[in-house]
């Protein structure tokens, strides 16, 4: 493992990100072939990776800023694969979605690289300093994806993302000053920062001794929540899901509010152990708060983006509730979600891009009217069977349908949460219901009944075949044969947990 | 002689000045170009002079002039930033479309006469000269800003930084006639050896150090003095701009480290750090000006619709950025200070040479008229954007880590409600300067793709002035911050 892979599958992206500058008309396949040869090295990380290790594996480290202890440590573990192989697999998969883009393709396969790369990058980061730099590199593509390409607001939906995106990094960078300077000797490596070092350690505000392990686990929960559709700072989320294009909309809703639960998770139980373990029930209590917002919410949509930013809130509320359970099954159980939800939620987008780019609309019930259909969604079925196959399996995984890999993270958290908050789980299944009526009310006015127009809907073409197929693919895989990555995750579990016990 | 030898750069800056007078009568054909050679040749051998200076001296403080003159490592560390920060707004004038070709020699002239003045500060341990040199200086400003002659912003921004500067040194002077009244002195060393004997009473102490203070918050535009900076930085030519917003600001701060840090501190040697006098905590003050400065800079700077106007703004907060390590009074918080201040000379600089470039081309400094530059001008597009993000501190580039140090400094010594605040100011200016570089990416569709704007020369002067010393304080922060912490050794 001596081959810089990591590195190589960090960089790679960014190498094809600058070629966009020198390869004019060539620049679409040079970043493809970059974005899947760094998802390449990424697999064969995750296939070299030995399940029995808890300890991270191929580290690599070279001194950066020698004045203040900065690393680029970058290394693997059972919970970060899981992430490596999400982003992986499906930032190609955009890149290949955005392949007949019209308006400047080459900057806006760039920025999917460099946002491959940042968040690549924020997961593989061993260095507090170095997952804070990545992390806040990827909000900045971010910004222009939905500034260039977005809706008829987009400038307005571009700033309200910058804001949240600055708020939300200068909370996290707050945090991380705070962890350097109550440190002896100053330093950011996160290995000797991990198993509840700041206990007991106060910081000076006005007048008040604050905890500094309170403190720095509010400033990065919150610079962290900022970023990722939580109820209530979900507002720039909606505006977001409405104005961007869909391939950044999936982008953010599959893979960048993963990464940030697993930097949620990964930071927060190494870092502050004690604090984790007090304040438990509130986690779970805010996970509750947000299966309920995304529900409701998800209810009364009528626009398929709409409805799947509710379904994403709700979907970082079932994570929040497995973390919150302390127990090993339930966040092997909500790391895995976090695998499912995000292909999940990366194939029901690009579907709802495919059902966009023929029909040029995504709603699906009359505005004003409870259960009419629209003039444009209805009937899809019949005349593109394919789209409903596709877009029946990642609904599927969406709600934990036995056989895809929905049912196995849902049934894992479900099954660990149970002996630690029984009334959350009731709560919990609740919200399942009320998913499967949502969904399936989408998909009968969608798919099913008469054709709302006389337009024939073509099914899907060779490209869109040969994009959702390895999403499709990894649902059905990990819904049936998941043993390989629950062996991986399990013994990373056991060691954070271990520091919290 | 010896005591000529030690203001021996400011002497050759003013054979320069001689030297510009004489050839702007002199030279005929290739005047403009010989006239620039004649400046760039007075900074190269202040520069020179400089480190010969230090080097015959040895680490050793050298005084001059009976004590009036003081030459230690932070005096070239001064010194050598306003020679180089001249060198740069050289560069910006010879580009520059702003300013008539026949007024460049005067305009030379003013410029190198500024930096000897500026340098007279940095290295002056008596308080009647800093206020003279200030003096100086800031009506050397003023006829700077006023070079856009035919410009109404241009005349009332100058005049607009005259009367502030009057009233400034109005205050200033009041309050070294306080400590004169009080010790007889007007050296800085002097007064402090006078007060350690005969402590002052606690309102001639407040009303010196509010006297003082308030001059020069009105050098490094901080709070409530700093109202002056987007509307000069805006109106006078851009070149000017550049000079004058970093300059000024630099002397400004030149004078109080040696103000607020040998006279109103005392040092202890265990801890390398300085402890304000007991009657005066004046550091509580100055986190009060520090946090506004911070709020009121960034704030404005996010609400900009002009580029100058809005590197005005951000100017403010930067201050405010910098008095966090003044406050905090340990070496440091002050190494991390000046590192910072290396990081704007290039950056801002920067920053300046290509808008004016960008004003030179469109007539305006509007952002929302500046979209999509980055197809038409890639590479200065490109640049300005790197300069941008170095200047607000984004993560990796140089800036940042002067802005992680002083604010970590903050936090380190306890000043958590300004930390947070300088965190709040630090988010503000990336979404600022991001509403620039949004414009300067722009909207495919509408940008207006016209020839290749690529001037090699000039970027290739861009590279060399500018991205490449950011390159180097990026890349070498830890040997530089050492660098620069080391000139402090000579300050208790």
């Amino acid at each position: 493992m001596s081959l810089n892979l990591i590195s190589w599958m960090i960089f790679l992206p960014f190498l094809g990100a600058i070629s966009q500058i020198f390869l004019p008309g060539r620049g679409k396949w040079a970043a493809l072939a970059a974005s899947i040869l760094s998802a390449c090295c990424g697999t064969a990380l995750i296939l070299g990776m030995d399940p029995a290790v808890s300890d991270l594996q191929a580290v690599e480290i070279l001194p950066w800023v020698g004045s203040y202890s900065i690393t680029y440590e970058v290394g693997m573990d059972g919970l970060n694969a899981l992430l490596v192989l999400l982003i992986s697999w499906v930032m190609p998969v955009l890149i290949a979605a955005e392949w007949k883009q019209k308006k400047g393709v080459a900057g806006m396969h760039a920025l999917f690289l460099i946002l491959q790369a940042s968040l690549l990058g924020a997961v593989c980061a061993q260095d507090l300093f170095l997952v804070f730099f990545f992390w806040a590199l990827s909000a900045v593509p971010m910004y222009f994806l939905i500034g260039i390409w977005g809706g008829d607001d987009r400038e307005s939906a571009s700033f309200r993302t910058l804001v949240v995106s600055a708020i939300g990094n200068a909370f996290f960078f707050g945090a991380l000053i705070l962890i350097y300077y109550s440190f002896e000797p100053h330093t950011f490596s996160l290995k000797e920062l991990a198993g509840g070092k700041f206990a007991g350690k106060t910081f000076h505000f006005l007048d008040w001794d604050l905890p500094v392990p309170l403190l720095a686990f509010s400033l990065m929960s919150l610079g962290l929540a900022l970023r990722t559709p939580i109820w209530p700072l979900h507002g720039w989320f909606t505006v977001f899901a409405q104005q961007s294009p869909l391939s950044v909309f999936v982008a953010v809703s599959s893979v960048m509010t993963a990464v940030a639960s697993y930097l949620f998770v990964k930071l927060s139980f190494s870092l502050f152990p004690e604090t984790i373990s007090a304040t438990s029930q509130g986690i779970v209590a805010v996970g509750l708060l947000n299966l309920i917002a995304g529900g409701l919410g998800a209810l009364s949509q009528k626009n398929l983006r709409t409805l799947l930013s509710f379904v994403c809130i709700g979907e970082v509320g079932i994570a929040l509730v497995g973390y919150g359970s302390l127990n090993s099954v339930g966040i092997v159980g909500a790391v895995f979600q976090l695998l499912s939800l995000g292909l999940g939620i990366a194939g029901f987008g690009l579907f709802i891009n495919v059902l966009n780019e023929r029909k040029g609309s995504t709603d699906f019930l009359k505005e004003g009217t409870g259960t009419t259909v629209t003039g444009t969604l209805g009937g899809i079925a019949v005349q593109a069977p394919g789209v409903a196959v596709v877009a029946a399996i990642m609904t599927g995984t969406l709600l934990g349908f036995p056989g895809v890999s929905g049912f196995i993270g849902h049934s894992l958290l479900v099954m660990g949460s149970y002996s630690v908050h029984p009334i959350a789980v009731v709560v919990t299944v609740g919200a399942f219901f009320m998913a499967t009526f949502y969904f399936f009310t989408m998909y009968r006015h969608v798919f099913l009944g008469k054709a709302q127009d006389s337009s024939v809907m073509e099914d899907l073409n060779f490209r869109e075949k040969l994009y959702l197929l390895p999403l499709v693919f990894l649902v059905i895989w990990f819904g049936i044969y998941p043993k390989p990555l629950i062996d991986l995750i399990r013994p990373t579990v056991l060691t954070l947990l271990s520091t919290i016990k | 002689m010896e005591d000529f030898i030690a203001i021996l750069p400011e002497l050759f800056l003013a054979f320069t000045v001689g030297g510009l007078i004489f050839s702007e009568i002199g030279y005929y054909g290739e005047r403009y170009r010989l006239v620039t050679a004649t400046a760039v040749l007075g900074l190269l051998g202040a520069a020179i002079q400089t480190i010969l200076a230090t080097a015959g001296f040895g680490p050793q403080i050298k005084s001059a002039f009976s004590g009036v003159i003081w030459i230690d490592p932070l005096t070239t560390f001064f010194r050598l930033f306003f020679i180089v920060l001249t060198g740069l707004a050289t560069i910006h004038v010879t580009r520059s479309k702003e300013v008539p070709a026949e007024r460049k020699t005067e305009l030379l002239a003013f410029l190198v006469a500024s930096t000897a003045a500026y340098s007279l500060i940095a290295a002056s341990n008596d308080l009647v000269l800093t206020w003279v040199a200030f003096q100086l200086s800031n009506a050397l400003i003023y006829f700077l800003g006023s070079f856009g002659v035919r410009n109404v912003s241009s005349t009332e921004a100058s005049f607009k930084f005259l009367g502030f500067s009057m009233l400034a040194s109005v205050l200033f002077a009041l309050g070294v006639l306080v400590l004169f009244a009080a010790t007889e002195q007007t050296q800085l060393s002097l007064i402090r050896e006078t007060l350690q004997k005969n402590p002052l009473d606690k309102l001639s102490a407040w009303a010196s150090f509010a006297l003082l203070s308030s001059g020069l918050c009105f050098q490094f535009a901080a709070f409530p003095s700093f109202t002056w900076a987007p509307d000069v930085l805006q109106g006078v030519p851009t070149p000017i701009s550049s000079f004058a917003a970093t300059a000024t600001r630099v002397g400004g701060f030149s004078a109080a480290i040696r103000i607020w840090i040998t006279l109103f501190s005392n040092y202890n040697e265990t801890s390398s750090a300085w402890t304000p006098w007991e009657a005066l905590p004046w550091p509580q003050i100055l986190a009060w000006v520090a946090g506004l400065s911070l709020v009121f800079g960034s704030v404005l700077a996010v609400r900009q619709n002009s580029a100058r106007r809005l590197l005005g703004s951000l100017v403010v907060s930067q201050t405010g950025f910098v008095l966090l390590g003044l406050l905090v009074l340990d070496t440091q918080a002050l190494g991390a200070t000046l590192f910072s201040l290396l990081v704007e000379l290039f950056a801002l600089s920067g920053c300046y040479f290509v808008i004016a470039r960008f004003v030179d081309e469109t007539s305006t400094d509007q952002i929302d008229e500046w979209k999509g530059m980055l197809r038409k001008y890639t590479g200065e597009s490109a640049a300005l954007i790197l300069f941008l993000g170095c200047f607000v501190g984004i993560p990796p580039l140089g800036g940042f880590f002067g802005r992680f140090s002083l604010v970590g400094a903050a936090v380190d010594h306890h000043w958590g409600a300004l930390a947070a605040v300088a965190l709040f100011s630090w988010a503000l200016s990336w979404i600022a300067i991001s509403r620039l570089c949004f414009a300067l990416v722009g909207d495919f569709s509408t940008a207006r793709v016209a020839e290749n704007g690529v001037a090699t020369r000039r970027l290739w002067s861009i590279f060399v002035s500018f991205g490449l010393p950011l390159l180097v304080l990026s890349i070498f922060t830890h040997p530089i911050l050492v660098w620069v912490t080391d000139s402090l050794r000579q300050l208790k």
